[in-house]
């Protein structure tokens, strides 16, 4: 049983790292200034947070504040804090723009 | 300080919240809350909306004392939002109060702990940031608790009484998930302490001035069109609006008779058609007042012409609310009757505010500022009455005929005044014991109520 729960665990928390990590991804991608992390962080951030707690606390009202749905959806909100705040302080990759894009293909435009 | 006020909070979040249902324990957060707030924020608590919004929040947080309903929730966490939205931001618009206050209770530690970082230098910060001496506070709380626990043994030898106060000392209710609401709270606190605000939308909204001007584009001629097609269409909608009153007060003085089925007809089919033709009507004006035509100057018959429409769907207001009062009247008070209430209050304030924006040229920002800050009063206030007492109170004693499942259904507020009935009213015995159950129900809950999950209904019955 108690290795049921670990696997379950695992898959459900594996799976829940993947979609946030491609949603805070998208908040990047998505954004006028991709590589100016000030920038992303004041337009794009506040909404992400209140988004996912609007969507998180109409599934626990639905789930009838059962306390599986108050630890899962708690987790959640620290787990995109701090995937936030690894993509905000520490990661150094650099996103191409499509400006950035145009001019490398036609290089020598005059 | 500061450190250990929200240290203290997070206990006392902990010990009001963990384990216990909504009663009293709202009330003291929400105290607690203008506590913390105030420390921090003490020159903003110098600004008299700060005072009247702190005053909201904590009468909000009284009435679900005095009646636990959805709505006073409902409108207490909305009264907290605004509150630290509006000490983030002072100038800011109520809805932006509410967004702010949303993000600050959300992330407010995060975006300190970010922003700062961001915005100062390295070297800056390293001056700031004084090392923390680790191993003073150790001894500083270590050394004076050993030093306690050993003259409590002493004390405890001595004196009997102080002996049994100290035995009486029960900590059981700590365990790893108090410890963890604890947490949470300090998180809370932590978050809220300092305010913060969502910097696109503020600065947007601060930017966002209340009055209409005058844009380039202005063109006499093509404002000429635009002022004959609005004269037209508002002239022949109020001629549509007159005869529809007409009918309809012919219609309502002359079915005397047949008045309570019919009303009943009319307001499920009708009321929601009116309704919307007040929302259309209001949003027909915002369309033709959108811009130059403000400032033609033969615009004179155009906004005579909208001032008349705006008092014609106010009677029309009036008539729905004289429809909606009749059957309330002969089938009792109901929340969506009721509903239908607050959202005719809400229309003719949104008329009037409408007749406003045309009269002194505002634009529609200035409609939805004060249109929200309308809804938040009227929120507020309705958050305050007793629904399910006074809907309960009038259906038993005025209304002509009752729905007494409906009534039995409603929250515990009503249980004490269903009771009260018994003894005057004929009821027959499987509503009289339907009653007696819930009755019974109630007080044992009442009783069996913790300090923090208190209510006002306690000490009624208390005193009887």
């Amino acid at each position: 049983m108690a290795t049921f729960i670990i696997f379950v665990s695992l898959i459900v928390g594996g799976f829940t790292f993947i979609i946030i990590r491609i949603s805070i991804s998208c908040m990047f991608w998505f954004s006028k200034k991709p590589n100016d992390k000030l920038y992303v962080f004041k337009t794009q951030f506040p909404y992400y947070m209140m988004a996912l707690i609007g969507l998180s606390l109409i599934v626990i009202i639905k789930l009838d504040f059962t306390y599986s749905s108050l630890y899962y959806f708690l987790s959640t909100y620290f787990l995109a804090l701090l995937i936030w705040n690894y993509k905000l302080k520490h990661c150094k990759r650099k996103y191409s723009t499509v400006k950035e894009s145009i001019e490398q293909s036609q290089p020598k435009l005059p | 300080m500061k450190k250990l006020a929200l240290f203290i909070s997070a206990l006392l979040f902990s010990t009001f919240f963990y384990d216990q249902s909504i009663g009293l324990n709202l009330f003291l957060f929400s105290i607690l809350t203008v506590a913390i707030l105030f420390i921090n924020n003490q020159s903003n608590f110098k600004n008299r909306k700060t005072l009247i919004y702190s005053t909201v929040y904590l009468i909000t947080g009284l009435t679900i004392f005095f009646h636990n309903s959805t709505l006073s929730i409902i409108a207490n966490l909305v009264a907290f939002f605004t509150l630290i939205g509006h000490l983030s931001e002072t100038k800011s618009s109520i809805y932006v109060n509410w967004l702010n206050g949303l993000y600050t209770t959300i992330a407010g530690f995060f975006h300190r702990n970010f922003a700062n970082k961001e915005t100062k230098t390295t070297v800056e910060a390293q001056e700031d940031k004084e090392p923390i001496d680790y191993f003073h506070w150790a001894k500083i709380i270590l050394i004076p608790a050993v030093i306690l626990i050993a003259f409590i043994a002493l004390y405890k030898e001595g004196n009997p009484v102080f002996s049994n106060i100290i035995e009486k000392i029960d900590f059981s209710f700590i365990n790893i998930r108090w410890i963890l609401v604890a947490g949470l709270g300090y998180y809370l606190f932590n978050n809220i302490y300092a305010p913060i605000e969502v910097e696109p939308a503020t600065e947007l909204d601060l930017k966002t001035e209340n009055s209409l001007h005058k844009t380039d584009t202005f063109s006499i001629p093509k404002l000429k069109q635009e002022n004959q097609l609005g004269v037209i269409l508002i002239s022949l909608l109020n001629a549509l609006i007159v005869l529809y009153l007409i009918t309809d007060v012919a219609f309502l003085t002359s079915e005397l008779d047949l008045r309570a089925s019919v009303f009943s007809a009319q307001v499920h089919n009708g009321i929601n058609a009116l309704i919307a033709s007040i929302v259309i009507a209001i949003m027909i004006l915002l369309y033709v007042f959108r811009g130059n035509l403000n400032f033609y100057e033969q615009n004179n018959i155009l906004k005579r012409l909208a001032y008349t429409w705006i008092i014609l769907n106010i009677l029309l207001v009036f008539s729905i609310t004289f429809k909606n009062s009749q059957y309330i009247y002969y089938f009792g008070l109901t929340y969506k009757r009721i509903g239908v209430l607050v959202y005719l209050i809400l229309a003719t304030i949104g008329l009037v505010t409408t007749l406003l924006k045309i009269g002194a040229i505002k634009n529609n920002w200035y409609l939805f500022r004060v249109n929200t800050q309308a809804a938040f009063i009227i929120l507020i206030v309705s958050s305050t009455v007793n629904w399910d007492y006074h809907i309960t109170n009038y259906n038993f004693n005025y209304a002509k005929s009752m729905d007494f499942n409906y009534l039995y259904n409603l929250s515990n507020n009503n249980t004490l005044l269903l009771n009260e009935q018994l003894a005057s009213k004929t009821l027959d015995e499987d509503s009289i014991q339907l009653i007696k159950n819930k009755y019974n129900d109630y007080v044992y809950k009442l009783r069996t109520n913790n300090w923090q999950e208190l209510q006002y209904d306690f000490f009624k019955l208390s005193t009887k």
